[in-house]
């Protein structure tokens, strides 16, 4: 089940929040939550659901022993079964397959079976939560939790489940047992929940089908123009951005309404001068995980940095997607991050305009290598997107597409800038001096993102049969 | 101060209280409501809440299919669905007032799934007429309401007992004499040899499917594959080689787009002329009629609807002159018909854009009533052909999709008879296009056999065997009719190889 779907919106949620509110106290309402957060995810992963419980029990039974057997071996045995089991688990649910491709390519007498397991949704995101709970307690980060389904709570949490922020435990253990919903913040959490909901499906799907039309079907086979995959770069950064932002928005905003805070995970990644700094702005909970778990445990910049980057680039390739393009699309930003952290970056921050353009370049190059899972067509088309293809520069037919979605696009580029967050203190400022204009736009805002969500939702589902194409 | 906090709470408070409204209040008549099962607007069946079971549970269908149902028959559907293309219009930009609609719809490719709506059991393409009604469960069943004065026999194995297929002769009332003529020689070929077209040096590839709409007329966009005309190649030399001595005829219909579009989507890969002449050089012998230029010539009429994709009565007259002449016989003059016109029309490229220009601009069909009798038996059911309904060349039909107004739309087989008296029979292989086409045929054979390769279940055990079939029916013509857009479909061009 996705936020950005009616069932969600009109069945789930209110059944959901109807719940939460009649219970009288906050245990009774952890159980409510609990018992939606698992019925959430069974709805899409009716097997792995008994999974991510596994997962939960073994992280929660190990930092009951960390904390009994703290500095002892076994503490330390508990840790590494832990962590063994939740990357063992990763690999045999998404890359397991990818994994045996690459030996039956490799070996020309290997001809071992593919498994053709569907990667349970969410898993990358509840791995790391558990695991990061595990480490936490052996740091002596955290206090350990004592009660499993607590502990299971933290991890099946439904807004978060599907496509993150990562929780980190430390961030929501008092949160867990001790949080209030105010009417401010269950204000706040409608409005967050609306303006993601609004990203997702009046933006990313929009953008995303001049991006399809461009980069899927016969069309790539043929060729697309030189200027026709920049466009298609363009919209894919703009769709890319939208739907992860838009979702992280909607797990927020359903955060504020429960009592919980995350913590943001997009900060306007796309006016950043610098490669470095636009990982600082993108997926930000991703990137701080590998940095505490991964980066600074292997020595971080005080030894073998190099060493430690490459490493921490190719996970977050892989991380992505159990594909060569997303390992390639990891190591292009190592050897850009490297770049700049050893020549350019302070020479090129101080240049503006300059310095987001060419940031701007390379991540929509990236973007593209993303986009493409085969490795020849992704080759074709940044081979076109440079003019060493044999392609012209444009091709008319996408020039009616493009010119029917321009205000689209231009409102989809408007909201990559942070006109909002300017706008926004002056309208915080407003809130204290004339609330009346304020919850006007407010509530306006509000009833247009609903209807206009609703109606894109339910005209998506619009397929008229067509008699003539087939 | 206070009483402002005190105003700010209330505010809040109202925001809370319109959203959970609207999503509590939505939602509750969203599952209180009679669920509607068919979309009219859509011409399709919505889906259904399914059944629940373990396993459909277990592999996760069962909740994907709810969640679908849900999304389906949510309340105000086609409010929604018309409030959403609005908003997406307001903030369209035009150029040069055209507006590219990607299409979104069903595109058949389902159609080999045994619940496809091509179906008969839930046929929705076909919505209640004379001869149907509506059952509970929004299926269509036949019930023969009227009272047909010919009695039709359906006879299970017809497809080996040739002319079984039981009709009293009509009593003839006006009987046009075509003079017989004997089997006309083929063009021959032009030496120089059309290459497939390739990208327009000013043009990539092209930009995939959708609909173009330019003023107040949709377009089907075109694209060319060579390996579908390959295909169509085939099929048209393998029919020669099979029937040396029946006239082929092939008849690759040019869409609007070609005739009225702009010129970015005729060039290159988009050039129907240039494929037309590509097939027409390839073929071994069968008869190519020029469509293309008795289309052009008579652009300015109204030969091609605007909201929907098909040509008009007028542009099927144009294509029935040049390929009745090229066969030696004497066409119909279409000024001697009565006719009738049918108003109101939004076809297919308006349900597939929901677009408010051509809303407001329907199209009407006129259709031409045959001057000589006929008789129209329809094999209805894809999964038993033995099943018939009567139906008539021209009607006045109460379909939305007033195309229907044809040989009542796209039947499996049809199998008409008529008193013209030349002697004649002709096997018509066709798509929707080739409908309006007969409505003049009629005049120039005894028997039609019209074949929808499409709807044509030829796994079934009386299926058809297209090779078998036209040997028993002693036939002299055999037309192939489609518009550009099928010959270069790979759907269709299986569905004709699987015939042979």
């Amino acid at each position: 089940m996705v936020f950005s779907g009616l069932p969600f919106i009109f069945v789930f949620l209110p059944i959901c929040i109807l719940a939460y509110f009649v219970m009288p106290n906050l245990k009774a309402k952890n159980i409510v939550l609990l018992l939606a957060s698992l019925f959430f995810y069974a709805i899409g992963e009716p097997v792995w659901v008994f999974l991510m419980i596994l997962s939960a029990f073994i992280n929660y039974a190990a930092g009951l022993i960390i904390d009994k057997r703290r500095g002892t071996a076994c503490a330390k045995i508990a840790l590494i079964v832990a962590v063994i089991s939740g990357i063992a688990f990763l690999v045999a649910f998404k890359y397991l397959d990818f994994i045996i491709e690459n030996v039956n390519t490799l070996l020309p007498f290997a001809r071992l079976p593919l498994t053709n397991i569907a990667l349970p949704i969410g898993i990358s995101f509840f791995t790391f939560q558990t695991m990061s709970y595990t480490i936490d307690v052996y740091k002596n980060d955290v206090k350990v939790q004592k009660n499993y389904f607590t502990f299971l709570l933290f991890v099946s949490l439904f807004p978060q489940l599907i496509a993150g922020p990562i929780l980190r435990y430390s961030d929501v253990a008092l949160q867990l047992e001790n949080r209030t919903t105010t009417v401010s913040g269950f204000c706040k959490g409608i409005t967050r929940f609306l303006c993601g909901c609004g990203k997702k499906v009046l933006l990313a799907n929009t953008i995303g089908e001049i991006s399809t039309l461009i980069f899927t079907g016969e069309y790539i086979a043929e060729g697309v123009p030189v200027f026709g995959v920049w466009v298609g770069a363009l919209c894919l950064s703009l769709q890319i951005y939208f739907d992860f932002s838009g979702y992280s928005d909607m797990a927020i905003g359903l955060g504020y309404m429960f009592g919980f805070e995350y913590g943001e995970n997009f900060n306007y990644p796309y006016i950043s001068r610098s490669v470095t700094d636009f990982w600082r702005r993108w997926h930000i909970s991703l990137g701080t995980f590998f940095r505490d778990y991964v980066y600074i445990p292997l020595g971080g910049n005080r030894k073998h940095q190099f060493f430690n980057l490459l490493v921490v680039w190719s996970l977050t390739g892989l991380w992505h997607g159990a594909s060569w393009n997303f390992v390639i699309w990891g190591l292009y930003y190592f050897v850009f991050l490297v770049l700049e952290k050893f020549i350019l970056r302070r020479r090129l921050e101080r240049i503006p305009v300059l310095s987001n353009i060419t940031t701007l370049l390379v991540v929509m190059v990236g973007w593209t290598i993303f986009f493409f899972e085969d490795i020849g067509q992704c080759l074709a088309a940044l081979r076109n997107m440079f003019g060493l293809g044999n392609v012209p520069l444009w091709d008319n037919t996408l020039t009616t597409p493009i010119v029917n979605n321009l205000m689209i696009l231009i409102i989809g580029v408007i909201a990559c800038i942070p006109i909002g967050r300017i706008v926004g203190r002056q309208v915080e400022s407003i809130k204290e001096s004339r609330p009346t204009v304020y919850f006007t736009a407010n509530m306006a805002f509000n009833i247009v993102m609903l209807f206009l969500c609703t109606a894109a939702l339910v005209g998506a589902s619009y397929n008229p049969f067509l008699y003539f194409r087939f | 101060m206070k009483d402002k906090s005190k105003l700010v709470r209330i505010y809040e408070i109202s925001i809370i209280a319109v959203f959970l409204l609207f999503i509590i209040g939505f939602g509750a008549y969203s599952l209180l409501d009679v669920n509607p099962t068919v979309s009219e607007k859509e011409q399709r069946t919505l889906k259904q809440f399914p059944k629940f079971s373990l396993e459909s549970y277990f592999d996760g269908s069962f909740m994907q299919d709810a969640q679908d149902a849900y999304t389906d028959t949510f309340p105000f559907r086609d409010f929604f669905v018309t409030a959403n293309s609005n908003v997406r219009q307001l903030i369209t930009v035009k150029m040069n007032g055209e507006v590219f609609v990607g299409t979104n719809g069903n595109d058949g490719t389902e159609a080999d799934n045994e619940d496809s709506p091509w179906d008969d059991e839930n046929i929705v393409v076909e919505k209640p007429d004379e001869g149907y009604d509506w059952d509970q469960s929004g299926n269509i069943t036949f019930a023969p309401t009227q009272t047909p004065n010919i009695t039709v026999e359906p006879t299970p194995g017809w497809e080996s007992t040739p002319g079984s297929t039981a009709v009293s002769t009509p009593t003839p009332t006006q009987v046009t004499t075509p003079t017989p003529t004997p089997k006309p020689t083929p063009t021959p070929k032009p030496t120089a040899t059309a290459v497939a077209p390739t990208a327009a040096p000013n043009g990539g590839g092209t930009a995939t499917n959708g609909v173009l709409i330019q003023g107040n007329r949709g377009m089907e966009v075109f694209n060319g594959y060579q390996t579908n005309a390959d295909k169509y190649i085939e099929f048209i030399n393998d029919l020669s080689a099979l029937f040396p001595d029946k006239n082929i005829v092939s008849l690759t219909v040019p869409t609007s787009m070609y005739i009225y579009g702009p010129d970015k989507y005729t060039q290159g890969v988009q050039d129907q002329k240039a494929w037309i002449d590509y097939i027409a050089q390839r073929l071994d012998s069968a008869i190519t009629p020029d469509i293309y230029s008795a289309m052009v010539e008579h652009k300015d009429e109204y030969i091609y609807y605007r909201t929907d994709h098909h040509w008009t009565v007028d542009g099927a007259y144009y294509a029935y002159k040049q390929a009745v002449t090229a066969l030696g016989y004497e066409a119909v003059d279409r000024d001697a018909l009565e006719s009738n016109v049918l108003n109101n029309f939004l076809g297919s490229l308006y349900s597939s854009t929901n677009s408010s220009i051509l809303k407001e601009n329907p199209d009407f069909v006129k259709y031409y009533i045959p001057s000589v009798q006929t008789n129209c038996i329809a094999h209805y059911n894809r999964s038993d052909l033995s099943k018939t309904k009567e139906i008539k060349v021209v009607t006045n039909t109460s379909d939305s999709n007033k195309y229907k107004a044809f040989i009542a739309g796209d039947n499996p087989l049809t199998i008409i008879t008529t008193n013209a008296g030349t002697g004649k029979s002709a096997i018509v292989i066709k798509n929707s296009y080739a409908n309006a086409l007969v409505s003049f045929l009629v005049h120039n054979y005894d028997n039609i056999y019209v074949i929808d390769p499409r709807h044509v279940n030829t796994t079934l055990e009386n299926g058809l065997n297209l090779e078998k079939y036209i040997s028993n029916k002693h036939v002299d013509d055999i037309f192939v009719c489609l518009h550009m857009n099928h010959v270069m479909s790979g759907t269709i061009q299986k569905c004709l190889a699987r015939l042979i």
